[in-house]
């Protein structure tokens, strides 16, 4: 299969490839820093909500 | 002899709930970046809670190591799942609110020179390419990280990355010299 051919690593393609990639770096248009935390209370939500068991979430909401 | 009759099922639950509490709080932030930027913010907040739900359910199946790019793997299914379903709806109803691409992808970036040229060029691009240069630039993931997430080999990876930054480069080319002409 062509794609299991050797190929440069990443290492090796730095420098003569990555502008590109590091132009799109530099558009990067999401900064976690500006996200709500897990620590936030929708977060805390969510949590909650995944490791409540079914049968206690249905019989909470009947 | 099973490790629940060892430890006892409720050692064995409070174990995988601390486990999972760790990796929520470890990859909230991440996951709901990378939701982001791939989709709009109220769709984004459903894929991170489908995602770790997945991740809680098939606990067993998450590698060790490699948990932030199985999370992505999954994430990235979650949202393909959710594209799909709302162009269906868009077919059936024509004013429903749809998972929407975020501000970057909506097509309204106007192109006035190379650089301007970066960003539609990568939303012109198919969804393989654009994801996986997304994966390399944005979510700073090595190609083993790209080859977990994506179900292929680190080699393959780097083959389909170089392939799609040239597409990349050509798309911008193009983009560019339609405004430079």
């Amino acid at each position: 299969m062509a794609e299991d051919r050797p190929v440069p690593s990443d290492e090796d393609a730095a420098g003569t490839e990555d502008d590109v990639i590091d132009e799109l770096r530099r558009c990067n248009p999401v900064d976690p820093a500006d996200l709500p935390s897990s620590r936030s209370n929708e977060a805390a939500r969510t949590l909650e909500r995944i490791l409540t068991p079914d049968d206690e979430s249905e019989s909470g909401e009947s | 002899m099973d490790i629940a009759e060892v430890m006892g099922v409720e050692a064995v639950q409070g174990r995988d709930r601390d486990w999972f509490i760790n990796l929520y709080h470890d990859n909230y932030r991440i996951l709901l970046a990378y939701a982001r930027r791939r989709v709009d913010e109220q769709t984004a907040d459903e894929v991170v809670a489908d995602t770790l739900l997945v991740a809680w359910r098939r606990r067993d199946e998450v590698p060790e190591g490699y948990e932030r790019a199985w999370l992505f793997g999954v994430a990235r299914n979650t949202i393909l799942t959710a594209v799909r379903s709302a162009r269906r709806l868009n077919r059936l109803r024509s004013r429903i609110r749809s998972t929407t691409l975020p501000a970057w992808a909506d097509g309204r970036l106007e192109v006035t020179d190379r650089a301007s040229a970066l960003l539609p060029a990568l939303r012109s691009l198919r969804e393989a390419d654009r994801e996986i240069l997304m994966l390399v630039a944005w979510e700073e993931m090595s190609h083993a990280e790209i080859g977990e997430a994506m179900g292929i080999t680190p080699n393959a990876v780097a083959i389909r990355v170089h392939r799609a930054r040239k597409r990349l480069e050509d798309r911008m080319t193009a983009l560019s010299s339609q405004f430079e002409a």
